[in-house]
């Protein structure tokens, strides 16, 4: 299975049932009382990935090892 | 295994690179024979009109036959033919893969090596992103866009490696030839390619920290036609692995 296939499985699998809130196609009391919740839920899960990937590249960046006694061991040599 | 007296081939594409031919060669050497490894330099020049082959003769008359081949081309052709070209004549069991152009200390492969026999590994490829690896000469723009990308490419490709575009790597012999024939990709989505193709053949592969010094004696880019590259080769890959 190609990456493409895994992340388009992975977004059935959450706007699946998604759709099914939306379209009204699937009811029950408790999706009609959490509706609103439910509709942002995968908004809400892209926004957290957004962050989340956010902090990690500004920490990694940070983080870099600057290696000046590389270049400068390179230069004697 | 009697990988203990394996034989090693470092393949050194070349272009205009007159000063530092010798320096590397130079290092290799001194590396090489301080670890008591058997080993072999092919430099495959691509018609450097600076005068690199004649360097790499002259290098070739210091250290002989044995340790310098020459396998020049006569123009620019890309790196993965370089390595095709390279691996035809290559007589040591493992190869080992670096620049030329002293972005990449020999110092490392000695470690390389040792991890290597140590986990029986089939690739074992320098990273700039773990432990104690990192790079010298990078400002904060080239750094940003150097983790971000790796950091999408982590999340959409899974690689298996941390440093997917890194060029400082030792692979088993058949497993390289295998991978080259394998992949189309240029430049550095070649390597891109390389070691996404080979986690999914499920390749062993284990990473060396190394320190990469960007250019001391040439000069860097990285413009607007390597980022769409780059982003081509990473939804190819994507689509495709």
């Amino acid at each position: 299975m190609t990456m493409l296939m895994r992340w388009l499985f992975l977004a059935a699998v959450i706007l699946g049932p998604w759709m099914a809130v939306l379209t009204n196609r699937y009811q029950s009391p408790w999706v009609d009382q959490n509706r609103h919740t439910l509709l942002l839920y995968p908004f809400a899960l892209i926004a957290a990935f957004g962050v989340y990937s956010v902090c990690v590249i500004a920490w990694r960046v940070y983080s870099f090892n600057d290696c000046q006694e590389a270049a400068d061991e390179l230069q004697k040599a | 295994m009697g990988e203990d007296d394996a034989m090693y081939t470092v393949l050194l594409p070349t272009y205009n690179e007159r000063e530092n031919l010798p320096i590397i060669v130079w290092l290799l050497v001194k590396y090489f024979t301080d670890a008591k490894v058997e080993f072999e330099i092919i430099v495959i020049d691509d018609g450097s009109p600076d005068g690199t082959l004649e360097a790499a003769e002259q290098l070739q008359r210091i250290y002989g036959e044995e340790r310098i081949v020459l396998r020049p081309r006569a123009k620019k052709l890309g790196l993965g033919t370089a390595y095709i070209h390279g691996l035809k004549h290559a007589r040591g069991q493992f190869i080992i893969i670096m620049d030329a152009d002293l972005s990449h200390h020999p110092k490392f492969i000695p470690r390389m090596i040792a991890l290597q026999q140590r986990d029986n590994l089939d690739i074992v490829t320098g990273t700039r992103y773990s432990g104690d690896g990192g790079v010298s000469g990078w400002d904060l723009r080239r750094k940003l866009i150097s983790r971000g990308a790796n950091y999408l490419t982590q999340v959409l490709l899974q690689p298996g490696a941390s440093d997917v575009t890194g060029s400082f790597r030792l692979y088993r012999r058949d497993v390289l030839r295998r991978l080259v024939d394998s992949c189309v990709s240029k430049g550095y989505v070649f390597q891109m390619e390389m070691i996404v193709r080979a986690t999914r053949l499920g390749y062993r592969i284990g990473e060396v920290p190394i320190s990469f010094v960007d250019r001391v004696y040439g000069e860097s880019k990285l413009g607007g036609s390597e980022i769409v590259n780059f982003t081509k080769g990473l939804l190819y890959l994507f689509a495709t692995t």
